[in-house]
């Protein structure tokens, strides 16, 4: 009951230091990455009718206009973009976290609140319901920008309006959501254990990408296997190594395991920033 | 109340323990008031890293309603210690109580503790209004006390402005008021004048004195008991401690130095008395008149400072004295001064921690609590 109250009071305190220009900024470059994406995917779609080859599967840029005018076409702008999306998320819950202990401020929080778990719980609501806010956004400006693209490469955008349409967004969107989240607690975690800003982001970026994708090369278990493939599968709704069910089962225990991990390591370890 | 937690027996043998009496904050205060609780009361706090004790079996008694200078060179622990005190640090072993709920659960006493540890740290992007809202609201407190308490800290004309503005001495000033929000019955700052120039020292000084001397919780007028507010400073600074603390705890190599009263540890007997002749020349005859008397003395250029060794305000003290002054006018020496000179802060600290530094030479780790009224 003490935990519920310090998550909810926790909540409503990080919302009151929200209203600062960073969050803007990254709100703005989750826009821009979603904008953009969905204007090269459907400005450089390749002509051709839906089941033409030359769609490197459902998040590659690689698709055809035949590909843009199903019911799905509304939806890929946005799962397009879910890597950049999760990168993203990523680095903001890293940094966010880490510059607690940069700046000295866990200290003063925990003298405020020394219910940390409680704390830790309310924050991540939080900025998972900010993220969940931000995505939404980025779906309708995708949505809007996708229109745009595809009306004036004269693409027939009427199936995306149909109830598999919206089906097919709402999917997206959902899984683009998850998989930021587990993002989002994966960038958390190593946050909390690294407490160093560049080494969590030397670490974590260097690992869901060089590494990651050096392994991938040579290895093709490994889109179910490498916690940063898992969670992009995810946001792809699944792909061709590693589809969604096993995607989410795998990338739900990633994402366990990081929030134990995180805990432990918050509630454990002496604050000496 | 004074009651001995422990002895220590002196020998030749360091491995024999020398017994000292350990002073319990009752015995100068609670003689006159026995029922004065304690707001901090810890035995036997420990903290090690690995193989390296920070702090070794470190008691600590802080009566409710005192100001404790909390003083000690660097790496003598003090902040680890208050860390510990807050719930920040796990400690490696003691026990004890903070505002007398257990060290343990420090959820339990924290909402009525405020503390200030090392430099401030708040949000350089929010506003001082929002930075105090925000911790206002995570602690349970209500917002609408951040108008009044920038007020109170000075800052009610830059509540709106970024902390990124602010002045070191207002971001001290804005984080003692972070540290007031729950109206503390504990108000624990670390080093608040840490980086401050001599202005922004003494407007601490004056702000730390105003805490100390208003009450906490709820006012009389909203039906609410009225409590005496402790402070616990820690404190490079031995002349602002002087002139703050009446109560005063020293630490040295993580142990406990001297724990009482500021008076106590200033009553010293040993003291010095400056003798000044009339005329310069007479320094060498005042000199050579306590040399005869068998008193120590040091000859300067127009003074002599002998050294006592009975108290200042004994009669056998006024009586030496007495005759020293018809000594000298026998010889035709007119002492134009004849002043006791009252050992500083300083002077006793360095004495305590020279004294602390020799018995960790000779003596097992066992924390030693002493009061000069009864051990020195």
């Amino acid at each position: 009951m003490n935990l519920v109250l310090a998550a909810r009071r926790s909540f409503h305190a990080e919302l009151i230091k929200l209203w600062r220009p960073s969050t803007a900024v990254a709100m703005a470059i989750l826009a821009v990455l979603s904008v953009l994406s969905t204007a090269l995917l459907f400005g450089l779609a390749d002509a051709g009718e839906p089941g033409a080859a030359g769609a490197g599967g459902s998040g590659g840029f690689d698709v055809t206009t035949g590909q843009v005018s199903t019911a799905g076409g509304m939806a890929l702008g946005l799962t397009s973009s879910s890597t950049f999306t999760g990168l993203l998320v990523f680095l903001v819950f890293a940094i966010t976290i880490t510059l607690e202990y940069s700046q000295g401020t866990l200290r003063t929080l925990f003298l405020r609140e020394p219910r940390r778990l409680g704390w830790l719980a309310g924050r991540m609501s939080l900025t998972l319901a900010l993220t969940a806010v931000a995505l939404i956004c980025a779906v309708v400006l995708s949505v809007g920008v996708g229109y745009v693209v595809a009306t004036l490469r004269g693409i027939d955008t009427s199936a995306w309006w149909s109830a598999d349409g919206v089906r097919h967004l709402a999917s997206g969107y959902l899984n683009a959501l998850v998989a930021a989240a587990f993002f989002g607690v994966a960038g958390t975690a190593l946050g909390l254990v690294l407490r160093s800003t560049a080494l969590t982001l030397a670490v974590g970026v260097a690992w869901t990408f060089p590494i990651e994708h050096i392994i991938q090369e040579s290895w093709g278990a490994s889109n179910r296997v490498l916690p940063g493939l898992v969670f992009d599968a995810i946001g792809q709704g699944g792909v061709s190594e590693a589809g969604y069910g096993t995607a989410l089962l795998v990338g739900t225990a990633y994402a366990l395991g990081a929030a134990l991990l995180g805990a432990i390591t918050l509630s454990r370890r002496d604050v000496t920033a | 109340m004074t009651t001995t937690t422990g002895r220590r027996t002196a020998a030749a043998d360091p491995h024999v323990p020398i017994e000292v009496p350990v002073h319990r904050p009752g015995g100068a205060l609670g003689e006159a008031n026995p029922d004065r609780r304690l707001a901090i009361d810890v035995r036997g706090l420990t903290k090690r890293y690995g193989r390296r004790t920070v702090v070794s079996g470190l008691d600590i008694a802080v009566p409710e309603g005192v100001v404790a200078g909390f003083v000690g060179p660097n790496g003598a622990g003090k902040t680890t210690t208050l860390r510990m005190l807050l719930g920040l640090v796990r400690p490696s072993g003691g026990r004890g109580t903070v505002l007398g709920r257990p060290l343990h659960t420090p959820a339990a006493y924290l909402p009525r503790v405020g503390a200030l540890i090392e430099s401030p740290a708040l949000y350089p992007a929010l506003s001082g209004a929002r930075n105090l809202t925000a911790l206002a609201v995570l602690g349970g407190q209500d917002p609408a006390r951040v108008n009044g308490i920038l007020d109170e800290v000075g800052l009610a004309g830059r509540g709106g402005d970024r902390v990124r503005s602010y002045s070191l001495g207002m971001k001290q000033r804005l984080a003692i008021g972070a540290a007031l929000l729950a109206d503390p019955d504990l108000l624990i700052l670390d080093e608040p004048t840490n980086g401050l120039d001599p202005t922004g020292i003494r407007q601490m000084r004056e702000l730390i004195r105003t805490l100390a001397e208003a009450p906490s919780g709820a006012p009389a007028a909203s039906g609410g008991p009225r409590r005496t507010r402790t402070v616990l400073i820690s404190s490079h600074l031995l002349a602002e401690v002087e002139q703050i603390c009446d109560w005063l705890i020293v630490v040295e190599g993580g142990r406990l130095a001297y724990q009482g009263p500021t008076e106590s540890l200033m009553a010293t007997r040993a003291h010095d008395v400056v003798l000044r002749p009339e005329h310069d020349e007479d320094v060498a005859l005042v000199a050579d008149l306590l040399a005869g008397l068998s008193v120590p003395a040091v000859r300067r250029v127009h003074d002599v400072v002998a050294s006592l060794s009975m108290a200042p305000d004994s009669r056998e003290h006024a009586r030496l004295l007495a005759g020293i002054n018809r000594a000298a006018a026998d010889r035709g020496i007119t002492l134009i001064e004849i002043s006791p000179r009252r050992p500083s802060l300083e002077d006793r600290y360095q004495s305590l921690v020279a004294q602390s530094r020799a018995d960790a030479a000779v003596l097992p780790p066992t924390p030693v609590t002493t009061d000069p009224e009864i051990s020195r």
